[in-house]
């Protein structure tokens, strides 16, 4: 090794927010992407809020993670990257924002390291720290 | 170029890059598309970095 970087990475791609939240256990059919921004849909398909961010609504994640203390919690993508919007204190996401980050993470670099040429590979993912290994072969 | 990238990645989105392989200078500059991902805490040399590969090659050991 030659070369040692640590990056704050900053989740530029929308998809990546879609994996994230997939990663929570969020169904796909209940994420609706509609140009930059992503909505969270109640289980009749309808979007919680017409809002310019993604916002869950406290009786979904009531719904799906049986969290009483939840509150809403939304995710804006802006020309600098996402942004994350919190009404107050939330447990839920103090307890999942780790794997969501990790996933968008991942799916963020996995998409730059594509375009540079690179085959990713996983090679640990023990729930707490995720290693990938980026191959170049020219 | 055959090299590896190797990144981990903590929970809280933040990347520890390496890349192994390479020797020289140059593997600084294969990795530099990394820093499109975010803000750059720290960047850093190890030893290999400052192995002149060329040199290696034409080195010869006489007893």
């Amino acid at each position: 090794m030659s070369a040692y970087r640590v990056i704050e990475i900053n989740i530029k791609n929308i998809q990546s927010i879609v994996e994230g939240l997939k990663a929570l256990g969020i169904p796909e059919g209940e994420i609706q992407v509609y140009q930059s921004q992503v909505f969270l849909t109640d289980y009749r398909g309808r979007r919680t809020k017409n809002k310019a961010d993604v916002v869950v609504e406290r009786r979904t994640i009531k719904r799906l993670f049986s969290n009483p203390y939840s509150s809403d919690i939304g995710f804006e993508m802006t020309k600098d990257g996402m942004r994350v919007h919190l009404s107050d204190y939330d447990h839920w996401w103090e307890k999942k924002k780790g794997k969501f980050f990790q996933t968008a993470a991942k799916n963020d670099l996995t998409l730059l390291a594509m375009q540079n040429g690179y085959s990713v590979q996983m090679k640990q993912n023990d729930g707490e720290k995720m290693v990938l290994s980026l191959v170049r072969n020219y | 170029m055959q090299h590896e990238i190797e990144v981990k990645i903590d929970e809280t989105g933040n990347l520890e890059c390496e890349v192994l392989g390479i020797e020289g200078s140059v593997c600084e500059v294969i990795s530099a598309w990394l820093d499109q991902l975010g803000k750059v805490k720290e960047h850093s040399s190890t030893k290999d970095r400052y192995k002149d590969p060329n040199v290696l090659k034409n080195l010869t050991i006489r007893n």
